[in-house]
């Protein structure tokens, strides 16, 4: 009964944080609204009661990122069949910059906007929805906080290969070759470069998976043909056939340019993970079971996952001997629950606040579907 | 006795903690500032570039905008010339648009536009050779983007 008080307690300043996000500051009016509100608010505070109360993660956080992935990508769909009539965009849309802009076009804009002062992405400055300022004004924040738990925690496609990767019990492709750890820096720099020099943003253009799920080029050429033809196959690839095979993450592991380059804010968040080399049995429960092929004997030798870590918290919780745990930098033995619930706290208010919006109202998409036979 | 070390640690994590939500309301004014202090523009590979004439028409008006340039660095040689034509009433079945890009007043090529068919061609009248690169098909109109090489600047600006 205290552990019950207690965790409810702690998760009190989370849920009404949650409720102002989610409400986004306003009662929701009218019955599915209320509805869809009232069952993200319950859903994503339950979810995290859970991770309190029970002291396992990785089961209720993936819950949570799977479920706000699929519900992200109805609202999407949804909202661009609002404004446009189909998911792929108009001429209009793109000469008058009102495509949304997505954190994985953050990688190709910064050298542009370096050397030019203008953002290679027909996207609004201010206003609408997903627009370049508020979208990178996020991603900032999530560099100086959160760090690369931005992939385990708050990429709205992330959840996708996460589902996949979650259909079979055990993975059919057991050996992945460690050099593919150094495949999405690859990919980082080649769209990096290629962006810079053609002005456009080349991973968005020719390579991203998401398209299938978000939006696209009207196939109207041959090229658009081959570019459709690319991303459908990237999808299928990487999002849905490889996480089912290897039960690994692998667009965001072995893909995302994005993924790569916010590796390097774990450097600068206060949160990590530590591996207690003195409790560590060696038994590799971690290595096989890391979603984004972050750990390696290397790697517990060292203490810590490699900067490609997630957050995700699977380490933790599948280690038997309690040896990996969430950490604060420079906090000194000891203080290892205090650790989680701050860290947990820090990942959980910046999902709550960037995806808490597209869950309720992927959630009201689909009930208003069902009660009107349509999604909008 | 907690060390000093482990007492930053906990303030960092609370001031991160603390940031998040702070920063989460304050976006929209925060992302505003960002784009005002940095001086953020779209790209003009995107928008088109700038207007640079209105050309008001029987029952359509004509939007020719200036010649872009853009590269990483300085100016490229190839470049593009967006011209668009919004119906007010409705636009005729064939357009033709006398293009001079250097403000000489000798338009260098002229484009023909059939809007029945969407199709679009150029008659390069000073031997640029101009392309017709797109066809953006538009609510009240169509755009289209006219590709060209340049050749030399001189201290006016271009000549093609």
């Amino acid at each position: 009964m205290k552990k019950l008080l207690t965790s409810a307690l702690i998760i009190v300043p989370a849920f009404v944080l949650s409720l102002l996000f989610i409400s986004k500051g306003k009662m929701p009016q009218g019955g599915l609204s209320l509805i869809s509100f009232s069952a993200a608010v319950i859903f994503f505070n339950s979810m995290f009661f859970m991770m309190i109360y029970t002291k396992k993660t990785d089961r209720y956080r993936s819950a949570l990122f799977i479920t706000t992935a699929f519900f992200f990508v109805i609202s999407f769909i949804g909202h661009m069949i609002e404004e446009r009539g189909s998911m792929s965009f108009t001429d209009d849309a793109l000469l008058n910059c009102q495509i949304p802009f997505c954190h994985i076009v953050t990688t190709m804009v910064l050298i542009p906007f370096a050397f030019t002062k203008t953002i290679i992405f027909p996207g609004s400055l201010t206003q609408g929805y997903a627009a370049v300022g508020a979208m990178i004004i996020i991603w900032l924040l999530s560099v100086f906080t959160i760090g690369r738990a931005w992939c385990g925690w708050a990429c709205f496609f992330g959840g996708l290969d996460e589902g996949f990767s979650k259909i079979l019990n055990k993975p059919v492709i057991k050996h992945i070759s460690p050099s593919f750890k150094y495949l999405p820096v690859a990919v980082l720099l080649l769209v990096v470069i290629s962006s810079a020099y053609l002005l456009q943003p080349t991973y968005c253009s020719w390579i991203c998976p998401f398209k299938a799920v978000t939006e696209y080029e009207p196939i109207t050429s041959t090229a658009s043909i081959i570019k459709t033809i690319i991303f459908l196959s990237l999808f299928i690839i990487l999002v849905i056939i490889l996480p089912i095979l290897t039960k690994k993450r692998t667009q965001c592991a072995f893909f995302c340019p994005f993924g790569a380059m916010q590796s390097a804010s774990n450097y600068i968040s206060p949160f990590e993970i530590k591996i207690d080399v003195n409790k560590c049995c060696g038994c590799g429960l971690c290595i096989t079971n890391c979603p984004a092929a972050s750990i390696s004997k290397e790697n517990l030798k060292a203490g810590a996952p490699a900067l490609t870590c997630l957050r995700c918290g699977k380490c933790v919780d599948i280690c038997p001997k309690g040896a990996a745990a969430f950490h604060i930098k420079g906090v000194e033995a000891g203080y290892d629950e205090l650790c989680r619930v701050l860290s947990l706290y820090a990942y959980f208010i910046f999902m709550a606040a960037f995806l808490g919006g597209s869950f309720t109202d992927g959630l009201h998409k689909i009930l208003n579907f069902f009660a009107t036979g349509s999604f909008i | 006795m907690i060390k000093i070390k482990t007492l930053t640690g906990f303030l960092w994590a609370l001031l991160v903690i603390l940031a998040i939500p702070a920063v989460f309301m304050s976006n929209n004014k925060l992302a505003e500032k960002l784009v005002h202090a940095s001086g953020m523009k779209i790209s003009s590979v995107f928008t088109g570039g700038e207007i640079n004439e209105t050309i008001e028409n029987k029952g359509y008006k004509t939007i020719i905008n200036k010649p872009v340039f853009a590269c990483l660095a300085g100016e490229t040689k190839k470049g593009f010339i967006q011209v668009e034509w919004r119906a007010k009433d409705k636009l005729p079945s064939a357009i033709e648009e006398k293009i001079d890009i250097n403000g000489d007043k000798i338009p260098e090529f002229t484009i023909i536009f059939d809007t029945a068919s969407k199709k679009a061609t150029i008659i390069n009248d000073t031997g640029t050779a101009a392309y017709i690169i797109k066809i953006y098909t538009l609510k009240t109109g169509f755009a289209v983007r006219a590709g060209f090489k340049k050749l030399t600047l001189n201290s006016g600006g271009f000549e093609l």
